[in-house]
Parts: C-alpha cells; structure tokens; sequence
C-alpha cells in the first residue's frame, strides 16, 4: 500500500467511525424516556399567614403533625434535633413592658431567599410558585445556607433519622440541611399543609399572595401583620397577625 | 534475495500483527468466554408481578439502559416543578417486588451503588445506604 492509499483508507475509516459513533448517539437519544413535558405554575405566590391572636401557646399540634407528615427527625437531643417548625419565644427589645410571645417559626419562604443564593450547587431554590426547598439529591451538606438563613430554621441530618413513622413520605439521609417544604408535595396535589389542616384554632392560613381573592391576602389586607427581620430584605413570605 | 525478501516480509507481518493481537487479546478473552459459556453469569432480574407504573409499556431494553433517565425525570418534575405525577420512586417496587434481585444484583455486578432506597423504601432500607458515601 502507497502513501495515498493508506491516507485514503485511514480517512475513510475515520469517516465510518464518527458517522458510527453520531449514529449510536441518536440512537441513544431517540429511545431515551421521553417524558411529557410539563410547564411549571407560575404566577402563583404562596404565603402563609399565622395568626397569633388565635395561637395557644401551650398547643404543639402542628409540630408534632409536620414532624410525622414527613418524618422529621427527633433524636431527643438538641444537638441533632430538626424542626421544620418550632415554637420560639419572642419579646419586644423595645416595650420592656410585655411579654414573651410563643410564635410558631418555620422557613419564611423568602422572595429572595439568602439561602438559595449561597447554595454553591443549586440544591436549595425557589420554585415558581415562591416555595423554598432543598434537593436532597443534589445538597453536598456544606451548610452555607444554615450560615445565611437569617431565620435559623435549617437543620443539617447529623444522625440519620432513627424512625421512620411514615413510610409513604421519604426520609433525608445523613449528610444533608432540610427545612420546612410549605408540605409542597401536599400543594401539588391541591391540599393544604399538614400543619394548616391540623391547627385546631385555625390559626394557619396558606393561599396564593399574588391573588387578591384569596383568604391570605384578605387577613393580609384586613389586618395588621409584620414579617420578621423585614428590614433585611429577603421578603419572607409568612405574614404574623399580633405579633 | 528471495529467501530474504520473504523473511523480511514475515518480519514486518508480525511486527504489526503481534501488537495488534496484544490489544485485541482481552476483547477476545472475553468473546471466547461468551462463546465457550465460561464467563460471569448475567445478573438475573427478578420478573416483575404486573405493569402498572410509568415503566409499563416501554421496552425492557429501553429501561435497562434509561432507567436512571426517567428516575431523574420524574424526580426533577416533582422537585423542580411541582408536577407528581401517578409514580414515584418507591412504586418500583410493587411490581419490581424484590428489590435484592431486581436492582441490587445489577448494581452490584457494574459496582454502581446508587442511594435510592436509603431515603424512598422503609422497608428495605440499610443502614449502610444513605449514610456518608
């Protein structure tokens, strides 16, 4: 074989070899699962309102129900405690006068959530319809977000959860920071969260913001209601009345 | 001239000839082993009781091949877009019923070790998955 023959069989050979090679790729894609592809909910804004005039303060109803509804972890130490909702004392700096108030505290569902802007892998964002969640599949556990959530309602899995009371709700592994989904799997269906359902008061209101029909933008709109740390500029999105 | 040509000609056929059958050398191993029946048994796949999820109706090669593909999809959907759809992960396992057989062995055999079930499946789940792989 000369020069030009060897030259030209190599290319040739070549040639076959990529167009092979395309080939196997389209193959690779076409029978790939395509799914049907569906369009996030935009528009929607989804607040919560808690009304602290109707909140009894020795009543944990909706903490211990988020905490089965989606097996939140309870070690029984409070090192390796999560609370997707807690109850936490708050007392005004400024009127020594009154007192502590028990405030139901879960994630604010920032419009601009600090956490989701420190997430250096994009496991923590904002869906379109305003709620916050992690992707534990994707969260490496560095816990930035738990430095930046003015709030401190994260909570990094430092044990795996011991129970898992129920078997139709995923559990998180060890490893990775969860905090209060708004139940969105619960919104996705059309029901409210585990806690709303459960508040035997009917304290807890959650509904679409941008919609000036809803239940939450009446109370918003009718009452006196504060976010908390509003002078930071997240946005939160969970509305206290008598706070 | 003759004699020498011809032996510098089987000279330069096994100088090419020999490194390409020390290249080929593990692909026909392995060929021979399909062939004499002498190589790792195929991991078995427990049969699946019935069809009802999102995998019934595609191909049993398509799945083999994408399965991780869909998972993903509908993962994101849920995830990313709110849309949960009829089947979630841990409906695999109606149908694929032994999970020991049915993704584990697999697995195993191409040294994956995915942390599915550590979170999805109460039922089946290790204490070694879902820890700090």
């Amino acid at each position: 074989m000369n020069r030009r023959g060897f030259l030209t069989a190599s290319g040739g050979a070549l040639l076959a070899g990529g167009a092979c090679a395309l080939g196997i790729s389209e193959v690779t894609r076409t029978i790939s699962p395509l799914g049907h592809d569906i369009q996030p909910k935009t528009g929607i804004r989804r607040g919560m309102v808690i009304d602290l005039r109707k909140c009894e303060s020795g009543c944990d109803a909706c903490l211990k129900t988020c905490r089965k509804e989606n097996n939140v972890a309870f070690h029984g130490d409070k090192r390796w405690d999560i609370h997707w909702i807690r109850k936490v004392s708050i007392r005004s700096r400024t009127r020594a006068s009154t007192s502590a108030k028990d405030v139901p505290l879960l994630c604010n569902h920032c419009d601009n959530p600090p956490c989701a802007q420190v997430c250096p892998v994009r496991a923590t964002y904002k869906r379109a319809d305003g709620v916050v969640i992690v992707d534990h599949h994707r969260c490496i556990g560095c816990r930035y977000c738990m430095v930046a959530c003015p709030y401190g309602v994260r909570f990094f899995n430092y044990k795996e959860n011991p129970d898992w009371v129920t078997p139709e709700r995923p559990r998180r592994s060890h490893g990775v920071v969860e905090s209060c989904t708004l139940c969105a799997h619960r919104l996705d269906e059309g029901r409210d969260p585990a806690c709303v359902e459960v508040c035997p008061h009917g304290a807890l209101t959650v509904g679409d913001l941008n919609d000036p029909d809803s239940e939450v933008s009446h109370l918003i709109a009718s009452n006196s209601t504060k976010r908390l740390r509003e002078d930071l500029g997240t946005e939160p999105k969970i509305y206290y009345i008598g706070l | 001239m003759s004699a020498s040509g011809a032996e510098g000609g089987r000279t330069r056929i096994a100088v090419v000839v020999v490194p390409i059958v020390l290249v080929l050398l593990p692909i026909l191993v392995s060929l021979g082993g399909s062939v004499l029946g002498t190589e790792a048994a195929e991991p078995f796949l427990a049969v699946p009781v019935e069809g009802v999820g999102d995998c019934d109706g595609r191909d049993v090669a398509e799945m083999r091949f994408h399965h991780m593909d869909l998972l993903k999809r509908i993962r994101d959907q849920a995830l990313r877009h709110g849309v949960r759809g009829d089947t979630q992960i841990r409906d695999c396992l109606r149908c694929h019923a032994d999970r020991e057989k049915f993704c584990d062995r697999c697995h195993d055999a191409v040294d994956l070790h995915p942390d599915c079930w550590g979170c999805h499946d109460p039922t089946t789940a290790h204490e070694e998955e879902g820890g700090g792989r």
